[in-house]
């Protein structure tokens, strides 16, 4: 039975992401396939480009290492990109490939799991 | 009806009331209503539920408190993360040793646990839930 961690934080000012890619890691070395959604501020988190200049680690290096752990794509809430003006070519370079899902999609991959952990 | 296994995880701070307090609720409830509750497991600023050194302010619940008397009730773990618990400040004896630090203060009934801890109720229980609102 595997987890669904979804990524609702923006990158910058706190450390959601990094917390929920520690989890991510810690279920994956478990090889309990933790499958991980993007949605809302969390889409911010795909731009690795855009990094700020904050205290907190850039998320980036971090999903470099999602491969190796089995972690090969992850889901993007598409309408979240919408709302943040981000377009799928920009998603392209990243060391995971994002499969975009509709709303309906997204209703279906929550309704699937029961082990859901939102950050 | 089907009993089911259920892992909380904490997200928040004890003072985040609402959101401590939703985490609580439902617990009792899951308990009340003859589910199993394993393992409430305190990340993030959810492992500062952990100090035994909290005061809070007359009339405010003491989520702590709460959370020990319904483990005294139930016997299910209250774990805190380990690597949470030490940037926040809330040490077990053997860590404070370890860091040499000046004192403890992590509350009966509380222990520090790792990630893996989480991981693993992943795989006993039924239902994982999160509690704790993204800002």
């Amino acid at each position: 039975m595997s987890s669904l961690i979804v990524m609702r934080s923006t990158p910058y000012g706190n450390t959601n992401a990094k917390d929920a890619l520690d989890v991510i890691l810690t279920l994956a070395a478990f090889e309990q396939e933790p499958v991980m959604l993007y949605q809302g501020l969390g889409v911010q988190q795909l731009l690795l480009e855009a990094s700020m200049d904050t205290p907190f680690k850039h998320v980036g290096k971090i999903l470099g290492a999602l491969p190796m752990y089995d972690v090969e794509t992850v889901y993007v809430d598409q309408t979240s990109l919408v709302e943040h003006s981000i377009k799928p070519e920009q998603l392209q370079d990243l060391p995971v490939a994002c499969q975009l899902l509709t709303s309906h999609q997204v209703s279906d991959l929550l309704h699937s799991h029961l082990h859901v952990m939102v950050f | 009806m089907t009993q089911l296994t259920y892992c909380l995880v904490v997200r928040c701070g004890p003072h985040q009331q609402s959101q401590a307090l939703s985490a609580i609720e439902f617990a009792r409830s899951l308990l009340e209503r003859g589910h199993k509750l394993e393992r409430v497991f305190f990340y993030q600023q959810g492992v500062l539920t952990a100090s035994s050194l909290r005061s809070p302010a007359q009339g405010d619940l003491d989520i702590t408190k709460q959370w020990q008397q319904l483990q005294k009730a139930h016997e299910f773990d209250l774990d805190a993360c380990i690597a949470a618990a030490l940037h926040n400040g809330i040490v077990n004896e053997e860590e404070s040793q370890r860091y040499e630090l000046s004192a403890h203060n992590l509350a009966q009934g509380f222990a520090l646990a790792g990630l893996g801890q989480l991981a693993s109720a992943t795989v006993t229980c039924d239902r994982v839930m999160t509690f704790g609102a993204n800002l």
